[in-house]
């Protein structure tokens, strides 16, 4: 394998420069990283074998959006490793923050899938059923197991800020925002379904997760050390939004304007993960949420370069690097496209570089490690 | 009369009212209106509403509703079909699912909704197929079509896959293969040797109609 700037043995995060970066206030000579999600089938061969440690499985692998972590006495030694392993990993890989997401228990209809990612043996991961929900009725969602926010909840949180290396930041959010999560307890169709024949369940259902992220905010905002809110929820897909514009105006959008006021009346930026072709809504996030930052980019749907000539003034663009390229392209032809990315995006500040969605399970290491790499060598 | 009851079952799947549909359906057959007949102004309904999507003048909502509206009339309809006896034009059979590793559903279901609104008989077997599953599925039901959906780069060369099993087994000349989903491109369906490609849920069944030169 390549020799790689990355891991590098003694970083030197400055989150305060990253935010200046994404403020526009500075413009660097070359933009920092950033990242959403990052999958275990790349952090545990970096953490083993290039970081020389210990890989820990937490108990909570299973449940996608809506588990929760074992904290009992017994449990919680593996709990902190694995938080050391998360903060160690993000150090190491040159990122100014640490950023980690946990999910209140909204347990919905999983579907196990195998993971066919090379070399991810043996893992199934959970995702919604798309056909049926669990919320279906008024009595469903009278019945449903709401949870109610303890101080568990941030446990994980608490931790991070208490072990944070000198100049690292953390990033969090609820994991799945309010849409998310409504498909995931109400599963597309049925949302669908829902949203023309029954509009005040719809609504009832929405407020209900709504309100739910909104108290676990004000708790994550109460946390000194979090540097900001980049909440994930996906509203389009690679045509279109997946439910109409003026549906979202109406039910979604107003929270995340709530979500936003939150952050902003703590001085603090929000950002927003939202997959697909999302142009219908883009005014209206940047107008009226309010948001500072968006994330979640694809070439040929939504592109970094569109989004750089459209809104790259108004907002900072996080990500970028379209994840079709990043897992098949050969790693001479993908520093030549991240350079080209670089030379477009960086230009003016307010941009960060990292995967379009995430770095998933089928990402090679090294598209991963050279995407890294010609980032902090540009 | 008749006619008003076929109009007001068609406007109750444009307006996606399932419970109406259904008792429209039943009226339908109280009234001895001919069930081929409720078949296609319900499918016409259905088309009508992929095509205003394929413009861009609906949205994903407004087919999955006018799909259920349909289908929840659909089983009435077809019920007396089959006590008559009646022969159902099909236009072919197609077999359809999202790949191995790939629980992305809502386009395939889309899929397979048009696909059954164009003629076709449809059988969906769902996310995370594997190719075993597929060529099974296209020997028992004698499939004229294979199409299969894959959303992620990682998934999209399960459908590579399933087109050399086809091969092995002597499928392939039987069965004609199209191809879709968010990351896959015209040139990547020439490459593993798919028969069509078409970015859009309703461009599928109209490509499906030229596969079968129908
Ligand atoms: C909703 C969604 C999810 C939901 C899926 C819910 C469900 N049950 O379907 C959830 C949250 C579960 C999910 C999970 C993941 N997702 Co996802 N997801 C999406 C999203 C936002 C929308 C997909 C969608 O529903 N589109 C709506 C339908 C109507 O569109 P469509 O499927 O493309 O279908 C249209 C056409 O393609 C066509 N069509 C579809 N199939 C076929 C077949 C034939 C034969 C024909 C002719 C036509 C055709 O018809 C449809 C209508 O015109 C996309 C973003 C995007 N740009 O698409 C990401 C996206 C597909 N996901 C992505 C990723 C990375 C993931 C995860 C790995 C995320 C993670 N880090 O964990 C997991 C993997 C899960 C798995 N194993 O499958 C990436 C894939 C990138 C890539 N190139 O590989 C995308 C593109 C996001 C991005 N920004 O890059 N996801």
């Amino acid at each position: 394998m390549t020799k790689f700037k990355v891991p590098i043995e003694k970083p030197k995060p400055d989150i305060n420069r990253f935010l200046d970066i994404m403020k526009g206030k500075i413009i660097p000579d070359k933009p920092p990283l950033v990242e959403y999600l990052i999958d275990d089938a790349l952090m545990k061969p970096i953490l083993e074998n290039m970081l020389g440690r210990k890989w820990v499985e937490t108990s909570d692998k299973i449940d996608y959006m809506g588990g929760q972590m074992d904290f009992s006495k017994e449990n919680i030694k593996t709990v902190n490793a694995w938080l050391d392993n998360q903060i160690a990993f993000w150090y190491h890989m040159g990122y100014d923050f640490v950023r980690v997401e946990a999910s209140l228990t909204l347990p919905a209809i999983s579907l196990k899938v195998a993971d066919t990612a090379k070399g991810v043996k043996g893992v199934t991961r959970a995702w919604q059923d798309e056909t049926k929900g669990v919320i279906r009725s008024w009595d469903d969602f009278e019945k449903y197991p709401w949870p109610k926010i303890t101080e568990n909840d941030f446990y994980i949180h608490r931790y991070i800020c208490d072990h944070l290396p000198d100049g690292m930041g953390f990033i969090s959010c609820h994991a799945g925002g309010v849409y998310e999560h409504l498909s995931r307890l109400m599963s597309y169709e049925g949302l669908c379904y829902t949203l023309y024949d029954d509009p005040a369940l719809f609504k009832a259902v929405t407020d209900k997760i709504g309100g739910l992220i909104y108290e676990y905010d004000k708790h994550l905002l109460e946390l000194d050390k979090l540097t900001l809110i980049l909440q994930g929820d996906d509203y389009g897909y690679s045509e279109q939004v997946l439910i109409p514009p003026e549906d979202i105006r109406k039910y979604f959008l107003p929270w995340h304007k709530k979500y936003a006021q939150l952050s902003h009346e703590k001085g603090k930026p929000y950002y927003l993960h939202c997959c697909g072709k999302v142009d219908a809504i883009m005014e209206d996030l940047i107008n009226d949420v309010k948001i500072d930052g968006k994330h979640s980019f694809q070439d040929g749907v939504a592109s970094i370069f569109d989004a750089k000539k459209l809104y790259g003034d108004r907002i900072c663009l996080l990500g970028g690097v379209d994840m079709d390229k990043l897992a098949r392209y050969e790693p001479e032809n993908l520093r030549k496209y991240i350079r080209q990315i670089i030379n477009k995006c960086a230009p003016g500040g307010k941009f960060a570089i990292g995967a379009g969605n995430s770095i998933s399970s089928y990402i090679p290491v090294e598209n991963y490690l050279t995407m890294c790499d010609t980032a902090l060598t540009y | 009369m008749s006619n008003e009851i076929l109009e007001n079952l068609k406007k109750a799947i444009l307006e996606y009212e399932s419970e109406k549909a259904a008792n429209l359906a039943r009226e339908a057959l109280e009234k001895k209106i001919d069930p081929a007949k409720a078949l296609n102004v319900m499918t016409e309904a259905v088309r009508q509403v992929g095509d205003g999507f394929g413009r861009g003048e609906l949205w994903l909502p407004d087919l999955v509703g006018a799909a259920d509206a349909m289908q929840s009339a659909m089983p009435i309809i077809q019920k007396e079909i089959e006590r008559k006896g009646m022969k159902v034009e099909t236009l072919g059979v197609v077999v359809v699912g999202t790949v191995f590793g790939d629980i992305h559903s809502i386009g395939k279901t889309m899929v397979c909704t048009l696909l059954a609104a164009e003629g076709f008989t449809v059988y969906d077997l769902g996310v995370n197929v594997t190719a075993e599953k597929f060529i099974e599925a296209v020997k028992k039901y004698k499939a004229d079509i294979l199409a299969m959906s894959a959303l992620m780069t990682m998934t999209a060369p399960e459908q590579r896959k399933v087109i050399a099993i086809l091969k092995k087994e002597n499928l392939r000349d039987k069965v004609k293969v199209m191809v879709g989903g968010g990351s896959l491109t015209e040139e990547f369906a020439k490459n593993i040797g798919a028969d069509g490609y078409d970015p859009t849920a309703p461009g599928g069944a109209k490509l499906a109609r030229r596969l079968l030169n129908k």
